[in-house]
């Protein structure tokens, strides 16, 4: 017997893949980055990627390797910066990637709303036929 | 029917991002969001609604009711 599949929940962990998008987030939020190949030095590692930001109150900054999406830090689970700081960078970054893809969705007749939560979150709702 | 697409963004992103369909026919939910599924990251979970496991003779269950 056949099914008839008609939705599905799917969890993404989040990569940073898109600079342009993150060039925009930072610019919106303010913080200063850097962009290009570069070896950043955090604590007692190097770590390589193509781009840095340095987020307020942090003593290292975030360095993002776009080729794998691979975000590295080193904050001493908060001594070195609040952890909030990197969250809000993040949930900015994968508002403005998913609103892009969205987009496509316009084209088709579909609306698109931002819903903050109250526990914080957003909720991107792509709707059709309400 | 409506259809949705709810892309949950939390404020903590080590717990990921969810995204969830709802009224999409046949395996075009699935195509609905493989592209929001790939720019945002990897996907570590997939799993079909108790809607989605709606049958044939189900369907017809309710057509001629």
């Amino acid at each position: 017997m056949k099914r008839c599949l008609i939705s599905h929940v799917a969890t993404v962990a989040t990569a940073i893949k898109n600079v342009s998008i993150l060039i925009k987030t930072c610019q919106a939020l303010g913080i200063p980055f850097t962009q290009g190949q570069q070896s950043v030095q955090l604590y007692e590692r190097e770590v390589a990627g193509d781009f840095s930001c340095k987020l307020p109150g942090w003593y290292y900054p975030v360095v993002v390797d776009s080729q794998t999406g691979e975000i590295s830090y080193d904050n001493y689970k908060g001594s070195w910066g609040d952890e909030k700081e990197l969250h809000k960078v993040i949930q900015e970054y994968s508002l403005r990637t998913a609103e892009e893809e969205a987009s496509e969705f316009v084209l088709q007749g579909f609306t698109i709303e931002r819903q903050k939560q109250e526990n914080g979150d957003i909720q991107l709702v792509i709707s059709q036929g309400m | 029917m409506a259809k949705f697409i709810r892309v949950n963004i939390p404020l903590d992103f080590t717990k990921g991002v969810t995204i969830e369909t709802e009224g999409f026919s046949g395996m075009g939910c699935k195509h609905a969001t493989d592209a929001l599924e790939k720019a945002l990251g990897q996907v570590t979970h997939d799993e079909d609604t108790e809607e989605m496991n709606f049958t044939e003779q189900q369907q017809h269950n309710q057509q001629t009711q």
